[in-house]
């Protein structure tokens, strides 16, 4: 069984506007699928609607053969704006164990979890400080340490690196194919980098632009061991880099 | 930038120590100005004596005699309690009321959009209405008791808090709400963790306004057919030509408004720490 299955999925900002036209897709259990589009074209819909944060207008979504209808368990999101993600008047600590509060977890444990996902992110030391005190990358670090310690069997992650510098981006990308390769979460990715797709991606999902439908689906046959230098010089990332930029290219204009 | 972040509080040190050293400076400046207008009020008194307006050092003969001349060890005279301690305990009633009240129908109000188009008008309307117009109403429908005074109290104050909590509400940001929902916090967490703790920078600054208000109303309250609180001597004492009372009545509010406005800065400060360090990280 597919851990998560998007069906004809179609939403509508209002009559006659539509943002996704009709996407479908399963993810298997494990997988790191990244999806990539031109900007504009319903990522961050798709990946609300798939949260249960937005009601879509068709189609079905199921998350562990669960029909999605509000917000699911086992499901954990990284946003894009890290610093409107955590929460200001808590301490990095705080930050990561809230979640844990209402599932049920008692003190010590929910204690020992954040302890150890603020180590697996490099943020050990930091659990005392408030996320204002941290630099852009080190917040987004704690909110995924903060999804981590939830251990959600699904991860989205709704463009994790767009406001981050060059340097911190390629630490963080590594950070999460190694958090990925450890843990085994199965991982839905949006980006609109398209080298950020398949350096971390076991597949990517190609979109058209708005209204959105699934322009192809690539499998990633690059070894699980990348590298931000050696893996990107590859003739086999080259050859798929390439052909995800020409897919983008050419999606046709939408017609209105 | 990263090495400017972790070397902060390297700099918060040396502030430290500069503030230390100039910090009776900062007072005596701080101080020049109420001292110098005490002289010259002084001064112009005893130089020409006027009954409607004592010299301070009389109106602080008369706070003493009036308040603070039981002897040891009571120090406090029986009018303390008589009227100082009825005015503030109404006072602090009503504002806590208006605060109970005004931060709970505030965040309704503030998340729901058919509430608030149902809400705003009269709100609007109500809240342009000055409270001592209202005490006559009040007297009507309330008597002349103590619940009439504590009601004209919560009633002026409230305003401030109730706009300000829908304010605050309103400007929660999505992102956060978002995050609450997807790790899966049952509503009250998402009130009580998330969406008062964001909405607290606007609520205080509305508590802080209504405390002033609150301070207006409990004078006025008292000014009509009352038996006790610092409102009825001061009124009391005017009506004998009482002067030195009647500024002993009023130094002693402004005194007691003055502590309960630095006493809840102080603890504003303490409640909103975290919002002023972003504040300052934002820079």
């Amino acid at each position: 069984m597919p851990v998560l299955e998007v069906k004809d999925l179609h939403y509508e900002y209002g009559p006659g506007n539509v943002a996704i036209d009709n996407i479908s897709f399963t993810l298997a259990e494990g997988k790191f699928t990244s999806i990539v589009g031109p900007s504009g074209c319903g990522k961050t819909t798709l990946l609300k609607s798939i949260a249960g944060l937005l009601p879509y207008s068709a189609g079905d979504v199921s998350l562990l053969g669960q029909p999605v209808r509000s917000v699911p368990e086992g499901l954990a999101m990284v946003f894009q704006d890290y610093s409107r993600s955590l929460f200001p008047w808590m301490k990095i600590a705080a930050n990561v164990e809230l979640p844990l509060r209402y599932r049920g977890v008692d003190a010590a444990e929910r204690r020992r979890r954040a302890h150890e996902s603020l180590e697996a992110v490099g943020l050990g030391d930091k659990a005392d400080r408030f996320p204002w005190e941290l630099s852009g990358g080190m917040q987004q670090r704690v909110a995924i340490a903060r999804a981590l310690a939830y251990q959600p069997r699904v991860m989205l992650m709704d463009e994790p690196f767009a406001s981050v510098d060059a340097q911190t981006r390629s630490d963080l990308e590594d950070l999460v194919s190694q958090v990925h390769r450890q843990l085994g979460m199965t991982m839905l990715f949006v980006t609109h980098d398209i080298d950020e797709a398949v350096y971390l991606g076991n597949e990517v999902l190609v979109l058209s632009k708005s209204p959105s439908r699934v322009v192809e689906r690539i499998e990633v046959r690059l070894p699980d061991d990348r590298d931000q230098v050696s893996t990107k010089q590859s003739p086999e990332f080259v050859d798929l880099r390439t052909r995800v930029a020409s897919l983008i290219r050419r999606t046709p204009a939408p017609a209105k | 930038m990263s090495v400017a972040r972790s070397s902060a509080r390297l700099p918060a040190l040396v502030t430290r120590r500069r503030t230390l050293s100039s910090v009776t400076g900062t007072v005596l400046v701080r101080l020049s100005a109420p001292v110098v207008l005490i002289a010259v009020w002084q001064l112009a008194a005893d130089a020409r004596g006027s009954m409607w307006f004592p010299p301070p050092s009389a109106i602080v003969a008369q706070i003493y005699h009036l308040w603070f001349s039981a002897g040891f060890p009571r120090i406090l005279t029986p009018a303390v309690a008589a009227d100082v301690v009825p005015s503030f305990a109404r006072m602090l009633g009503g504002w806590a009321i208006a605060a109970g009240v005004g931060v709970c129908v505030g965040m309704v109000i503030g998340r729901s959009r058919v509430v608030a188009q149902l809400t705003e008008p009269v709100i609007h309307f109500l809240r342009s209405v000055p409270g001592p117009a209202l005490l006559p109403i009040f007297l009507i429908v309330l008597g002349t008791g103590t619940p009439m005074r504590v009601s004209l109290i919560a009633f002026a104050s409230v305003w401030p808090i109730l706009l300000n909590t829908i304010d605050g509400v309103r400007a929660v940001d999505r992102t956060q709400l978002e995050t609450a929902r997807i790790f899966g916090l049952p509503w009250r967490a998402g009130v009580f963790r998330i969406m008062l703790p964001a909405a607290m920078p606007k609520i205080l600054a509305g508590l802080s306004v209504a405390l002033t208000v609150a301070l207006t109303l409990m004078v006025v309250s008292e000014l009509t057919v009352a038996t006790d609180g610092v409102g009825y001597q001061i009124q009391r004492a005017s009506q004998l030509f009482l002067m030195s009372s009647v500024w002993a009545g009023v130094v002693l509010i402004a005194i007691i408004g003055l502590i309960l406005n630095s006493l809840f800065a102080l603890a504003e400060r303490r409640a909103l720490r975290w919002y002023r360090g972003m504040q300052r990280h934002a820079d």
